[in-house]
């Protein structure tokens, strides 16, 4: 039975650093947080208003999942989208329309799909977006920035997507 | 009480059954009660009418009807401003960037009309009963501006499992979602502003969607269904605060499951007064042998061939303030 509850200091800590480094953080200040470890024992992030109670019987489901901590925050699809809107300063590459389609079937992004970017470290988290800003997907960066102008590459690793769950859903995972 | 209530074969229910494959008893009380039969079978045996209901939670409703248009799609608006018929697909409409983002949301008219009817706001408590795959529950979570609370329930953790997908999609942050029967809803010790019940049915409104659903209609079904929704509207005036509103849906044609339910109800509380639904044919104030509560005509009945819906019912009951 998973149970929600609220943040231990240490997750806090380490949840606060990751708001700073996706430029949430002003975002967040006031926003009720709850953990919940799932039935494969991954704590699961979960956004809540604050108005919102729990009663003694707890939900399957609370608020708005916006990511998974480990030893890292990892931030969910739309844990991506708040930060597209609400950030201006955080890791991402920007992709053209023939990236976007790749990117919403789950493949990796290659350099000649790659518009703009701004990471310059080699195995990074960043967020995929598309020519209009919207986050479509997080990525993981293979090489460094230095070497993204390689065409034929395979640039950023996908690692979640806006179309994942559709594809789950017919594969009957 | 013996339910439902069949009525003897007609040449023209015969008739009617035989050139468009529904059993004869269908036919026979479709005859009695659904104005022009043959349009509506006609309109069951054609593609349903697409609707895509807006998510203000994310984007502007302008901004979403110029991105459609752009992309090849022909919309047209509807009686609610945030819902659109979508009259030309290019592609479908359930793997577009915008669908995938949480932009909208495919939906009939029919069910986003049942949630406008429960006028809910952005402080309030709000129950949804039978919650899943989530249309009506992203829906009242955007009415509601993602604040107050809303509670969802469903018995199915499978069916739990799109709604989740569903809610996450569309950015809903004010939802606690219960795998739960709803009649044991009180369970959770809360109490409501405002209850939605869309409840299970027998299905008849949506055979335009599935033809399969008329290979597992029989009558007996009807009397199963009816029983639980009674069951079902009970725990929700159990829950709902007094002043407060419940909405009671079906998508189903068969009065046993809507006006005969509700009938039943008014006659079984003080406390609970029909209140008006704005669009729709009247309710039912008479079947076969029953004669009905006279105010269940402020329920409504919408049609496929009449309003370009699918199948639904839509009534609005109000818990009385009982003064002491």
């Amino acid at each position: 039975m998973s149970l929600y509850r609220k943040t231990s200091l240490q997750e806090r800590t380490v949840l606060r650093r990751a708001f700073s480094k996706w430029d949430v953080f002003e975002y967040f200040k006031d926003k009720l947080i709850y953990v919940r470890t799932n039935n494969v024992g991954r704590k699961q992030i979960f956004f809540l208003p604050s108005e919102i109670m729990m009663t003694d019987k707890q939900p399957l489901y609370a608020g708005l999942l916006i990511g998974e901590l480990g030893k890292q925050f990892s931030p969910s699809i739309q844990m991506s989208q708040i930060i597209a809107k609400e950030g201006k300063n955080f890791p991402s590459i920007k992709v053209n329309s023939k990236g976007e389609t790749m990117v919403v079937y789950g493949r990796d992004v290659f350099v000649d799909s790659i518009i703009e970017h701004n990471t310059h470290r080699e195995n990074e988290m960043v967020i995929i977006l598309n020519q209009r800003n919207e986050a479509i997907g997080i990525g993981r960066t293979r090489n460094k920035s230095n070497h993204i102008a390689i065409k034929g590459k395979i640039a950023v690793t996908t690692i979640a997507d806006i179309g994942q769950y559709l594809r789950e859903e017919d594969l009957g995972v | 009480m013996v339910l439902p209530f069949l009525f003897c074969d007609s040449s023209r229910s015969l008739e009617l059954s035989k050139r468009y494959g529904y059993p004869t008893w269908m036919i026979s009380r479709f005859l009695e009660i659904i104005p022009d039969t043959q349009k509506l079978l006609e309109a069951l045996a054609s593609k349903p009418r697409r609707y895509i209901r807006i998510n203000t939670l994310k984007t502007k409703v302008e901004d979403l009807v110029e991105r459609l248009l752009a992309i090849g799609f022909d919309i047209k608006q509807t009686i609610l401003p945030e819902v659109f018929e979508i009259t030309r697909e290019k592609f479908s409409l359930g793997s577009t960037i915008e669908y995938l983002l949480g932009y909208y949301y495919i939906q009939d008219l029919s069910s986003c009309l049942a949630v406008e009817e429960l006028d809910v706001s952005a402080e309030q408590r709000v129950l949804d009963m039978a919650c899943a795959p989530g249309g009506k529950t992203t829906y009242l979570a955007q009415k509601m501006d993602n604040n107050g609370v809303l509670i969802a329930l469903d018995p199915s953790r499978k069916r739990i499992r799109s709604t989740f997908y569903n809610l996450m999609r569309c950015g809903v942050r004010n939802t606690l979602v219960y795998q739960m029967d709803a009649t044991n809803v009180f369970r959770l010790g809360i109490k409501y502003d405002r209850v939605l019940l869309d409840a299970p049915c027998s299905c008849e409104g949506v055979i335009s969607k599935d033809r399969s659903l008329l290979d597992n209609h029989y009558p007996g079904l009807i009397n199963k269904c009816a029983e639980r929704q009674r069951a079902l509207i009970r725990a929700a005036i159990k829950v709902t605060k007094p002043g407060g509103l419940i909405v009671y849906s079906t998508c189903t044609f068969a009065p046993e499951e809507n006006e005969i339910a509700i009938n039943s109800i008014l006659s079984s509380y003080d406390n609970i007064e029909i209140e008006p639904v704005t669009n729709g044919e009247n309710g039912l104030t008479t079947f076969g042998r029953f004669t009905l509560n006279p105010s269940l005509k402020d329920t409504k009945r919408l049609y496929p061939h009449i309003h370009g819906t699918l199948g639904f019912y839509i009534a609005k009951l109000r818990v009385k303030n009982v003064s002491l």
